[in-house]
């Protein structure tokens, strides 16, 4: 009998979470993205000294030295997910830190996941001129034990590309997404750094009553990753040459 | 599509290798929209001291980024250095 009832017990838990990780759970959760201290260290110690266009220096201590962060936003519901930057660039905008940063967040493109159907796009609309939506392939990742606390979560570290991406994701949030395309850790990406910027989780709303809508991009040529990076390839030859 | 007509024809017009450019009326017209984009800079006036720098700092600071789309924050980046360096 005791058996039993622990039995009722676990299967009423192990239902809980599961109704929980699968259906009705959604949330939006705004990150905010800044220069990575350890880039802009690495610029202005060792790359800086190696350039010698005195114009160039000066635009790109604009971009290193900028404080102003930039806001994105992961809105995920059912299984599917979509991350975007909240402001839009404008081609008239002054600020080239800020336009700069926006790129590294993720610029105009649209990261859409959905873990049901395991379909998991990028749609561009500025690289090359026409809009075009790709395959975005998963990454592996490399799990470690190390661990801190994040917004009150605990968070676990994660890397991937020979440490050069590094994830804080918490188990405690079963959503397989994080920003700028980034997906396939068991729980939902707190901070990110990638490139020359890191994304850090400001605010967290789980079940918020109006339940955010996520759709699947459309308006664009639907294109294969190898298709995407042939026809960036073609472009990046007419600016910067073979070999580059 | 127009920033990637202009910077094709940018950098048709500086490389080395010197490749004839036939412009019709489409052109034209995509140049005629980028002088107004720009401010009034003609594109041919700055051109060449603002291509060498804007690749330059375009491969800076896109050098490790992301290998999700690496290439495609590459052009980003050109087009906003080199737009910035002739807008000054």
């Amino acid at each position: 009998m005791k058996l039993l009832k622990l039995c009722v017990i676990v299967a009423f838990f192990l239902n809980v979470t599961f109704s929980f990780s699968q259906t009705n759970f959604s949330g939006i959760v705004n990150y905010e993205t800044s220069i990575n201290e350890r880039k802009m260290s690495d610029y202005v110690n060792v790359k800086r000294k190696k350039i010698k266009n005195k114009q160039l220096i000066k635009t790109l201590d604009k971009v290193f030295l900028n404080t102003k962060s930039i806001k994105s936003t992961l809105l995920f519901s059912n299984g599917e997910g979509l991350f975007h930057v909240d402001d839009k660039i404008s081609i008239d905008e002054k600020d080239l830190a800020e336009k700069i940063n926006r790129i590294f967040s993720g610029g105009s493109k649209i990261y859409y996941y959905n873990d049901s159907t395991k379909n998991y796009l990028i749609k561009d609309c500025e690289s090359v001129g026409e809009c075009l939506i790709y395959d975005n392939t998963l990454l592996e990742w490399e799990l470690t034990q190390e661990s801190k606390i994040i917004n009150g979560y605990t968070s676990y570290k994660a890397t991937r590309s020979k440490g050069k991406v590094i994830a804080w994701y918490t188990p405690v949030i079963p959503v397989n997404f994080g920003p700028k395309g980034e997906f396939g850790l068991p729980g939902l990406i707190l901070e990110l750094e990638v490139g020359k910027v890191i994304f850090n989780a400001t605010k967290i709303v789980l079940n918020p009553k109006k339940q955010p809508k996520v759709e699947k991009p459309t308006n664009g040529k639907l294109v294969s990753k190898e298709e995407y990076n042939k026809i960036i390839q073609k472009a990046k030859e007419n600016v910067f040459g073979k070999g580059n | 599509m127009v920033f990637a007509m202009v910077t094709s024809l940018i950098a048709n017009s500086l490389d080395e290798k010197v490749s004839p450019i036939i412009i019709d009326s489409v052109e034209v017209v995509v140049v005629v929209v980028v002088v107004v984009v720009v401010g009034g800079v003609g594109v041919g006036e700055g051109a060449s001291e603002c291509n060498a720098p804007a690749r330059k700092g375009a491969l800076t600071l896109a050098e490790d980024q992301d290998d999700r789309s690496t290439d495609g924050e590459l052009m980003m980046i050109y087009k906003s250095l080199y737009f910035h360096c002739m807008a000054n």
